[in-house]
């Protein structure tokens, strides 16, 4: 009877199971991601607008424009400078924090909740309290710079352009230093101890065993976190739009600031989907490299 | 494991309690107004943001109820952030949501006109009806391609509006009337107390672009001419450019103040000078000003000229009421419209938040014409201009540009000369 | 792990220093904003001159955010409830079996999050309306779940890859169905990969707030971000020390929770990790 049960299920393909498992993920994908995107990139050729119901084809136009305008470069170098150091920064004080928080002591559980709570706080309100906190008239920064004796004025962080994408860097890494942490927690404690111990014979130091041990054990993790890391940045947009709404004169603007602007402000939706489609195409290329590297299993 | 079981059930009880609650909201298109003729009551959806907005919520709130008490068409409010009306109603436009009457203010009436969407006034409400009955300058607001796309609810210029305590204590009595008094005042103001903001006039987001464009006019630049070809790279840009640099180099003014900011920090004393309208008065108050400090606290004056003679100059302001065209209660509608910028309730309208009636009747009323404040922005209004992109369709990214390229001056990037230049480009390239 | 030198110990007390007030003195400024009166707000003051409960009585009291609150529980519960379900068959799919197309999807699924959601949702809204379901939280969650799905699934995958196969071989040996070997033998062994993902579109979920002003426009089934938005940031006035006393009361059961998992996500690491 036994191997009767167990003929029939093998006769159910492990391919034809593994087909169901995916297919829920694969539903919601075309129906949410895949088909507005290729209509979207169709629209990329198109001059549609929301504010009109009639549209034509007007073939690489929208391209042309897109890279012809004057703002193009800029926007580009804006978004390439706040994805790399609002990645880096929170991975790096993620992962020190995540060390810190992994030594056995009381209360490191309780501190590593509380650490959640700025990633949890409404977007909105995170970029008014940085604004506050940078404020030039009454931010507690100003404040302690100038009783430290090293500014004799307050500074307008936010009126000048190189600081003031210092601080829309600075308030998306501590809304995204806890979710570092936890994912890179979870890898820390992931390590196994015989190969921890195995080091420590040796006679490797701490930071011998960070670099060889614990680093490469923490692979896949590390490299999940950045590459997700990197995407969410690309396509956050609540901190630059309220905290300095894409300025002073544009320094703060990136991609999907400019997306937004075509899409819900000009209603230019063709030209929203063309800065889209450039935008995914970079994103792909780079995706698709990772995914190679990562899938190799 | 146990946690995910309990989850389970915990969710299961959600959904099946929701499910209840779901039916009765599902579809949220529901209620279309009985479909035209015969039954002349219907059921209308009204949106907007005053109604979410805590200093406008209770008159809104009353101006629904009475009408709705009165037994003919009920109204319903939709409401959003004031920020994101302009797109949810493109939105719920195209949608299968009802929509009957909105709430617009004179920057996203523009977007909407160009989209042809919105039925014409003259034709619900008769055109000779309007003239006779309404303030022209308001109802000119409105108009589009020679249509009345737009029902002034309240309109009044945005002007500029002072301290009177802190700048007699510069030894100003009076508000200064020429540029050059003006920039003596702030001079004096900062010298005084180099802790306040002597002018605060906004630096940031679209707003920046509504109080440039004056001071760009009194110079005599423009960024438009009358056939809407681009005519703001001249000198005189340039000279409202530089002057504008002079004041933050000053520290006259400041970067990165919104229009919100400027708002409290004047009511707290911080600030001598800033751009704001009719509302200011009820606003300050709900800043914390006591009602009987208002006058010597807030007084709004003509903005400074560059010669004396100039006409001072001022931006128009303030909300209208548009019908749909896809809306199937059109007269009823108008109805509504008609009811609140009718005398009783633009009065009261008035009294809870200083906002300026459009009937003719009321205008002249005691009212208006006895009260002082009111009384100074009729005059200041008289003097108003349409912002120059007012009625583009994509107005937000002009005037997007227009701050861009103001912040590059005052920030340094680039001199006035260029950046006039790319004005003149940038602005050409999006209107074609 | 580490072995206690003293330049580790140094390490250890600077960082917890720089990085500690980094993380909680915002949070402590955001208390003492909202124990302001809205009148002083921007008055730079430590030590509060005149606290006051009103931002918060006010708070508790305004239907509006109490129901959003609610309605942004319910929403992202059923989220990243129904996320991580599909994220775990998805990753367990990926990990373990080999099919036509395997790779094709999982690069599909992991650009999920490539292209700009601002115009996804364009498409998302029209279609929505077509089926008759704008406006329902049908669209919203389904949104959510394929927002979330990337992370999800690479995390559980990454999980699930750590198991040998000869468990599932075993099981086989053994008889059991497959739906008994995913629920009763793989799935609680990737139990901290499940909880990492709920967490993450919990908080995904929660946060939203385009997609939700968009596809939810009844006063009373709208969530919380936008709640916030509409109620504190208007075209008069930013009352802020209101929204500071809202956006801790919000975060309160949210972080409550949090606190509560912790634990779990220890506890189930140092017992379900990898063994041998």
């Amino acid at each position: 009877m036994t191997s009767e049960k167990s003929r029939r299920k093998v006769a159910l393909s492990d391919a034809a199971v593994g087909f169901i498992l995916v297919a829920p993920a694969i539903a919601i994908f075309c129906g949410i991601i895949l088909y507005p995107f290729v209509n979207s990139v169709l629209m990329s050729f198109t001059n549609r607008s929301l504010l009109n119901p009639d549209f034509k084809l007007v073939g690489l136009q929208n391209y042309q424009k897109v890279f012809g305008d004057p703002t193009f470069l800029r926007t580009l170098s804006n978004t390439g400078v706040f994805v790399l150091f609002a990645t880096l920064l929170p991975f790096v004080l993620g992962m020190i924090w995540a060390i810190i928080l992994n030594q056995k002591f009381r209360g490191a559980g309780f501190l590593r909740g509380v650490t959640l709570i700025d990633w949890i706080i409404p977007g909105a309100s995170i970029s008014f309290l940085w604004s506050f906190i940078f404020d030039a008239n009454h931010g507690i920064v100003n404040e302690l710079l100038r009783s430290c004796g090293l500014i004799s004025q307050n500074v307008n962080f936010l009126g000048q352009s190189g600081t003031a994408m210092m601080v829309v860097i600075i308030a998306r890494t501590w809304q995204m230093l806890p979710w570092y942490m936890a994912f890179l927690t979870g890898g820390l404690q992931g390590i196994e101890y015989d190969q921890l111990e195995a080091a420590r014979i040796d006679g490797a130091n701490n930071f011998q065993v960070f670099l060889k041990i614990i680093l490469p054990g923490m692979k896949s993790i590390i490299i999940i976190v950045l590459v997700l890391g990197i995407i969410g940045n690309l396509q956050h947009f609540d901190i630059p739009k309220v905290l300095t709404a894409g300025g002073p004169a544009g320094s703060t603007t990136v991609f999907s600031i400019s997306v937004y602007r075509q899409a819900f402000e000009s209603y230019k939706v063709g030209i929203a989907a063309t800065i889209g489609t450039i935008w995914a195409a970079l994103l792909a290329a780079f995706s698709f490299f990772y995914t190679r590297r990562a899938g190799r299993d | 494991m146990k946690a995910k079981r309990l989850i389970a059930m915990a969710l299961a009880g959600m959904l099946a309690v929701s499910a209840a609650g779901c039916n009765g909201g599902g579809s949220s298109s529901a209620a279309g107004g009985s479909s035209s003729g015969e039954n002349k009551a219907a059921k209308l959806v009204w949106a907007g943001w005053s109604g979410e907005e805590e200093s406008t919520k209770p008159i809104v709130q009353e101006m629904i109820k009475s009408y709705n008490d009165k037994g003919g068409s009920q109204v319903t409010w939709v409401g959003w952030p004031w920020a994101d009306t302009q797109q949810q109603l493109i939105l719920r436009n195209q949608g299968s949501d009802q929509l009957d009457v909105a709430q617009v203010d004179i920057g996203i009436f523009g977007a909407l006109a160009n989209a042809g969407i919105l039925e014409d006034m003259n034709e619900l409400m008769g055109e000779d009806y309007l003239k006779e009955n309404y303030d022209e300058a308001a109802l000119k607001v409105g108009q589009f391609e020679g249509k009345q796309l737009g029902m002034p609810w309240s309109i009044a210029s945005i002007g500029l509006v002072y301290n009177p305590t802190l700048l007699k204590s510069v030894g100003y009595d009076k508000p200064p009337k020429t540029i050059s008094e003006f920039e003596d005042c702030l001079k004096k103001l900062k010298e005084k107390d180099p802790n306040i903001i002597p002018y605060g006039v906004a630096t940031k987001e679209a707003t920046m672009a509504t109080d440039f464009q004056p001071w760009l006019w009194t110079f005599g630049g423009k960024l438009l001419d009358a056939d809407g070809k681009v005519t703001v790279d001249s000198e005189n840009t340039v000279k409202a450019l530089n002057w504008y640099k002079s004041l933050l180099d000053k520290d006259y003014i400041q970067m990165n103040i919104t229009r919100q900011d400027s708002r409290q920090l004047f009511a707290q004393g911080k600030m001598a000078f800033y751009d704001d309208a009719i509302a200011s008065r009820g606003v300050a108050k709900s800043n914390g000003v006591a009602e009987d400090k208002l006058d010597v606290t807030i007084q709004p004056m003509e903005r400074p000229v560059l010669k004396e003679g100039d006409t001072p100059q001022s931006a128009m302001w303030g909300h209208l009421l548009v019908v749909f065209k896809k809306s199937a209660n059109k007269e009823q509608a108008v109805d509504f419209i008609k009811s609140i910028v009718g005398e009783e309730m633009s009065l009261k309208y008035l009294k809870s938040n200083g906002m300026l009636p459009v009937l003719k009747t009321a205008l002249n009323s005691d009212d208006v014409k006895s009260n002082p404040w009111t009384n100074s922005w009729a005059g200041i209004t008289e003097n108003g201009t349409t912002l120059e992109f007012a009625l583009k369709s994509n107005g937000s990214e002009l005037n997007n540009i227009v701050v861009e390229e103001l912040q590059g001056v005052l920030l340094g990037n680039k001199t006035s000369e260029k950046a006039a230049k790319d004005l003149s480009d940038r602005i050409t390239s999006a209107l074609g | 792990m580490f072995q206690k030198t003293r330049s580790f110990r140094a390490f250890l007390i600077f960082f917890s220093i720089i990085i500690g007030i980094l993380v909680f003195f915002p949070l402590l400024w955001m208390i003492n904003t909202a124990f302001k009166p809205a009148t002083e707000t921007f008055r730079l003051s430590l030590f509060i001159t005149n606290p006051t409960l009103e931002n918060f009585k006010s708070v508790l009291m305004s239907p509006e955010i109490l129901r959003s609150m609610g309605n942004s529980l319910f929403v992202s519960f059923f989220s990243c409830f129904s996320a991580t379900l599909v994220a775990m068959f998805a990753g367990f799919s990926f990990s373990k079996f080999r099919y036509a197309g395997r790779k094709v999807f999982m690069s599909a699924v992991m650009m999920a999050q490539a292209f700009p959601q601002a115009i996804l949702l364009l498409t998302l809204y029209t279609m929505m309306q077509a089926m008759k379901m704008d406006g329902s939280y049908i669209a919203l969650i389904l949104s959510y779940i394929a927002f979330i799905l990337p992370v999800g699934t690479w995390t559980l995958k990454a999980y699930f890859d750590q198991l040998p196969d000869a468990l599932i071989e075993s099981a086989k040996i053994d008889g059991a169905g497959w739906p008994r070997i995913i629920f009763q033998i793989i799935f609680p062994l990737a139990v901290p990969g499940a909880i990492s993902t709920a967490i993450y579109g919990f908080v995904w979920s929660w946060n939203d707030l385009l997609y939700s002003l968009t596809l939810i426009t009844e006063p009373a089934r709208r969530t919380l971000a936008p709640a916030l938005v509409m109620k504190y940031m208007g075209e008069f006035n930013n009352n802020w020390s209101e929204m500071m006393a809202a956006s801790i009361l919000v975060s309160i059961p949210v972080t409550l929770i949090f606190i509560m998992l912790q634990r779990y996500f220890i506890a189930g690491l140092t017992s379900g990790a990898v063994k041998g």
